[in-house]
């Protein structure tokens, strides 16, 4: 690695907990009780993370490709139970429509990256697969779950409208239009704003990290620039297949609104 | 109601619409002539005039087209100024919101009404205007189209039913020898 890299002991992390523990201490002090959550959220995270980097180094030292292809559909099948746990409104078959529409996205444009664009050799090689698919997912997540929640609680809430659409003669289509832009709407939203804002208030993660390595920062923001293009396509084409997805299950052929299949979790 | 506006669907038995059976894939032409008015009005939120033409960028209204001067007779035979039609709709009572939802399936001549409590949450003057632009487009459709309502005013059936039928314990009975098919 570069000469000029700091590596960090263990104890050099302890001093840096401690900084936490005076966030502790504020929130004993104002009452806030968010004491207990702070600690279990600083565990968790540490553990996590400790676990994280045990598993990323086998999988560096061990190299075989169903390796990683296996590590990439454990983070698909989180990202698909994470999408959908979001939403307060449920409907039958909405945990594969999330799956469904993060998976494919992701994947497609993380192969579009790195083995179009970047050209890897071999193309499982896990230093970029993981990290890359990681954020593009990240990302894609956060569009899906938001497109979801939105467009199953404007069903549930303009149920009235989209009656009335179709009792103008409108197709399930015709009525479902409105309510699926504000929702693919809502899914981009972070991505578009976070896009807007890069560099000037954001540095972003996988940049610094790269200069922090030694990297030139040349090289740094052009990777950066890629992977945005790449999380930016894969969280809007996410968006746009959910809520078709979302379209099939709560309209039927004959353009009724399944309004019953929309239901509050438990 | 809401199942002969096709809204949802029959328990059993099946609609016909003029003799045809109705079949579930001409759901949307089904529906844009048979029109459906509810208790409470719903309206985009846009103009009065926006709530009016709007229906013409529907699939089904291709061939239609928005007719300001048809609109603005319905307006005098509720004395309502052509001005009218430049309020936003959020700006209406709930009576007028519910006019405007006539007007927007009455310009369309639909062969049946279907009114599901039209005027029950609304004042007796409104209620009558409502019944009046009711009555204003039976004449200037010559009575060739129907409309079924639904009431609990016992003298407003008597101003605007012909036949009555009466819904008690989900039992259809009816004021006259003919059976009810509806």
């Amino acid at each position: 690695m570069n000469p000029e890299y700091m590596e960090i002991s263990v104890g050099e992390i302890g001093l840096a907990a401690l900084l936490i523990l005076a966030n502790g201490l504020i929130s004993v002090f104002l009452k806030l009780k968010l004491e207990k959550q702070l600690l279990i959220a600083s565990i968790r995270m540490v553990v996590q993370l400790f676990a994280i980097g045990l598993i990323l180094k086998w999988v560096f030292a061990a190299d075989k490709w169903y390796i990683v292809l296996a590590i990439m559909a454990v983070m698909t099948v989180i990202a698909g139970l994470a999408a959908r746990n979001r939403s307060r409104i449920r409907y039958q078959g909405m945990q594969f429509d999330a799956l469904f529409s993060i998976w494919i996205p992701s994947w497609l444009t993380m192969g579009i990256g790195l083995v179009l664009i970047l050209r890897i050799e071999p193309w499982y090689s896990p230093q970029y697969v993981i990290p890359v698919l990681g954020m593009i997912m990240g990302n894609t997540l956060t569009g899906v779950s938001l497109g979801l929640d939105r467009i199953t609680n404007e069903l549930t809430q303009k149920r009235d409208h989209v009656e009335m659409m179709l009792s103008l003669g409108a197709s399930g289509w015709e009525a479902y239009r409105e309510p699926a832009q504000n929702a693919v709407r809502a899914g981009m939203m972070p991505t578009i704003n976070s896009m807007m804002v890069i560099g000037l208030v954001s540095l972003p993660g996988m940049m610094t990290g790269q200069i922090l390595a030694g990297q030139d920062p040349e090289q740094a923001i052009r990777y950066q620039i890629l992977l945005m293009f790449l999380l930016t396509a894969s969280s809007g084409i996410a968006c746009v297949l959910a809520v078709l997805l979302v379209f099939r299950r709560v309209f039927s052929p004959q353009n009724n609104f399944l309004y019953w299949k929309l239901h509050e979790s438990a | 109601m809401r199942t002969l506006a096709l809204l949802d669907k029959p328990d059993s038995g099946e609609l016909t619409l003029r003799g045809r059976t109705v079949s579930q894939s001409d759901s949307s032409r089904y529906r844009a002539q048979v029109a459906y008015i509810r208790q409470r009005p719903v309206l985009l939120h846009t103009s009065v005039e926006g709530n009016l033409t709007f229906p013409f960028g529907l699939a089904v209204n291709r061939d239609k087209k928005y007719d300001r001067q048809k609109i603005e007779r319905f307006l005098q035979a509720i004395d309502r100024p052509s001005s009218f039609l430049d309020k936003a709709s959020g700006a209406l009572s709930g009576g007028e919101m519910q006019l405007v939802c006539l007007l927007r399936v009455l310009q369309l001549d639909p062969c049946l009404l279907l009114l599901d409590e039209p005027t029950s949450a609304l004042d007796e003057a409104t209620a009558q205007l409502v019944e009046k632009l009711i009555d204003h487009w039976m004449t200037m459709n010559r009575h060739e189209s129907a409309t079924l309502w639904i009431s609990h005013d016992e003298q407003q059936k008597a101003r605007v039913g012909e036949r009555v039928w009466l819904m008690e314990n989900g039992h259809l009975s009816t004021d006259d020898s003919e059976g009810a098919h509806a």
